[in-house]
């Protein structure tokens, strides 16, 4: 079975304050969750543009999750139906579906890659590395992305939100860690667990809320999985 | 009876709400004139655009446009627009 | 070397068209239809729908119009006709049995519940979060109901989520990732979807017509489908998957690109993977929803690849249009005219919101 190493990652927090680091004739319309999607690609572009070049050159399937979804968008939908308040925003209709961001980004960087949108409940995160994991691991793909971002609700909707982006590749040159999934035990639990709940800014928040940095993109897969360690980062050896 | 609005009210109310619905950046209801078209020759406001100000019309004046011909004739501008409520406002109260 | 066929072995089916999958093919050709005007949401929706028969299906009157307890109800009877019709349950071990399922609708009571609590308690939405709200959550409740334990996956890339999933069930099966995989998917008419479409101003008042010169818009219906997959058969074989193209459009979040370059695209690249020629394929299921848009475009994109429109069909004005579910019931769709018109290749689409397209290749010759 082949090694899966991760070959960049970036961890991007979207707010109103936030820098563009690029500009989009869609973004008037986008919401936070979507902007964090697009800018994380957009850094990690910058960041590793030799990997990029790469994974652009070899189509590399993007598998994305939400925490979650399109939080806002979805409150938004729901609200005018429960308050008789029709027709509902056609703009909040479509942003609900839950490749919304997908879409954004293949329009935003002009990339045609398979995108596919995953729901993994309170692991999300982990069933989509799972997915894009295995299929390196089995000679499916050379390299695949995983995303997944979060929405912060606050008092007026959704302004701001994260996104972690992963690129992993079965090359290990370029490589910064070895991504291995302990299967005993875990892979049963993997949608059902639910981890511990951490509290900021007075909001109980699920803990893949809390990652921030780079280290983080490693992190988050471990704090995500609790008791049960699901995914672990190892160092090159 | 409510009292009815004048064209030019109404002209004023439908800039605000193509600011509302689009979130245009940099653009001032001052800078729409009453004939721009809405759309790529003008302001520059998509399907999507067009739809949310249908649903915004809906909800502020009851009008109800179609996306069909006679629709896309009312949505041409901020006048065309304005006449059309206008009118619409003019048949109910009689 | 890797195979590039992995074989169905049994077909299961939710359809206002009958719930026996070995009847859907006689169906289509009387052009039987399963729209009406008459059904559950006539209070909010004056358009015809593809209802299921929730009396066949055993669903309590009092749960009909909550979704995700009718989605639950009908998936359990998908999978209990599927493990009768194929004996999976009892040929494979639980943790052999992929799940690859394809939904958008699953959770929206949930969404409305969570609503409802924050609204009563003033507490944070935050606080209510929870898988009921998730499109995952039919993948764990079938989890629970069935010795499933292997790798589970839920798409929900709007109306390509089921093609997705039975895409990638066809991958994990074809590498060794899992031998054997329940893929495919449910949706199920809820107010959320009716309203949004409505306000899309994209669904016909009257009977769809898909690829009409006048048609004017979508019919929506609720159902599903679910394909056994299997590496090493064991018993029938039905038909076989033969490889499918995914890419997104980068064009717009609710229209194709012009002339359907995209689509064309995709069906392209599905017909490269399987080394396809394009006058091999004898039979092409059309997302055709009966939009302007869609149906213009994928036209075009069909008549440039095949040369013409007369392989081509369209079934969403029998059943309406199964969103996340289209691309399940329509693999069964092209499995069942295979069949039953003695053909041999066949290729079905689903277009999704956002750009999302995929094709998936069915054969029934080895």
């Amino acid at each position: 079975m082949n090694k899966v190493y991760l070959a960049a990652a970036f961890s991007e927090r979207w707010t109103p304050d936030s820098q563009l680091r690029l500009s989009s004739p869609f973004f008037r319309r986008m919401t936070a969750l979507q902007k964090s999607v697009v800018q994380a690609f957009a850094a990690l572009d910058a960041m590793a543009p030799a990997v990029m070049t790469q994974a652009r050159e070899q189509n590399a399937p993007i598998f994305y999750s939400s925490g979650f979804g399109e939080l806002s968008a979805m409150l938004q939908v729901t609200r005018a139906i429960m308050d008789h308040d029709l027709p509902v925003s056609p703009k909040e209709f479509q942003h609900s579906v839950q490749n919304a961001a997908l879409a954004y980004l293949s329009m935003t960087h002009s990339i045609r890659h398979p995108c596919y949108a995953l729901s993994g409940g309170f692991l999300s995160a982990d069933n989509c590395l799972q997915m894009a994991q295995q299929r390196i691991a089995y000679g499916l793909d050379s390299m695949g992305f995983v995303i997944h971002a979060h929405e912060y609700l606050g008092q007026n909707g959704a302004d701001r939100a994260q996104a972690e982006i992963l690129l992993l590749s079965h090359h290990a040159e370029q490589a910064w860690r070895v991504l291995d999934f302990c299967r005993d035990g875990a892979l049963e639990d993997f949608t059902i667990h639910r981890p511990e709940i951490f509290t900021e800014d007075d909001s109980r928040i699920p803990p893949w809320l809390l990652n921030q940095g780079i280290p983080a993109a490693a992190r988050m897969v471990r704090s995500l999985s609790g008791e049960s360690l699901v995914t672990q980062w190892l160092p090159i050896p | 009876m409510p009292v009815q609005k004048s064209v030019e009210e109404i002209k004023s109310e439908i800039k605000q709400l193509l600011l509302e619905v689009s979130n245009l950046p940099g653009m001032t209801p001052d800078r729409i004139d009453d004939q721009l078209s809405l759309f790529q020759d003008g302001l520059g406001l998509d399907s999507i655009d067009i739809l949310e100000l249908v649903v915004a019309l809906d909800k502020r004046y009851a009008i109800k446009v179609r996306n069909d011909e006679i629709g896309r004739n009312v949505l041409r501008n901020v006048s065309t627009i304005a006449q059309a409520i206008h009118h619409s406002q003019l048949q109910t109260a009689n | 070397m890797r195979s590039s066929s992995v074989s169905i072995t049994g077909i299961s089916i939710a359809s206002a068209l009958g719930r026996r999958w070995h009847d859907l093919g006689e169906a289509i050709l009387r052009h039987q239809s399963g729209l009406h005007k008459s059904h559950r949401y006539a209070e909010w929706i004056a358009a015809p729908l593809g209802e299921l028969p929730l009396d066949d299906w055993q669903v309590p009157t009092a749960d009909r119009l909550k979704s995700d307890r009718v989605m639950r109800r009908v998936m359990l009877g998908m999978i209990d006709q599927l493990a009768a019709d194929t004996q999976v349950f009892q040929r494979y071990r639980p943790r052999d049995i992929g799940l690859f399922l394809g939904t958008t609708t699953c959770g929206i009571d949930g969404f409305f519940a969570a609503l409802a609590q924050h609204r009563t308690t003033q507490l944070p939405l935050l606080e209510f979060l929870s898988p009921d709200m998730q499109q995952v959550w039919i993948t764990q409740e079938m989890r629970a109901a069935f010795p499933l334990r292997g790798p589970q996956f839920t798409f929900s890339s709007s109306c390509a989520a089921a093609a997705q999933a039975i895409g990638q069930a066809y991958d994990a099966v074809r590498s060794g990732i899992c031998p054997v995989a329940i893929a495919g998917g449910i949706d199920i008419l809820n107010r959320v979807t009716l309203h949004g479409f409505d306000s899309l101003q994209i669904l016909d008042h009257d009977f769809c017509q898909p690829f009409a010169p006048n048609r004017k818009g979508i019919n929506l219906g609720e159902g599903g489908a679910l394909l056994l997959l299997e590496g090493q058969p064991q018993g029938e074989v039905i038909a076989s998957v033969r490889g499918y193209a995914a890419l997104s459009e980068a064009h717009h979040m609710v229209q194709p690109a012009p002339h359907g370059i995209w689509m064309q695209r995709t069906m392209d690249m599905a017909l490269q993977n399987a080394n396809w020629q394009p006058d091999r394929v004898d039979y092409i299921n059309a997302h055709g929803t009966g939009t302007e848009g869609n149906d213009a475009a994928e036209g075009e994109a069909v008549s440039q690849l095949f040369g013409n429109l007369d392989r081509l069909h369209a079934t969403k004005g029998l059943t309406g249009h199964y969103l996340g579910a289209a691309g399940a019931l329509e693999a069964a769709i092209t499995v069942a005219m295979l069949k039953k018109k003695g053909l041999k290749k066949g290729l079905s689409n689903s277009f999704g919101f956002g750009g999302s397209n995929i094709s998936l290749l069915f054969a029934t010759d080895s």
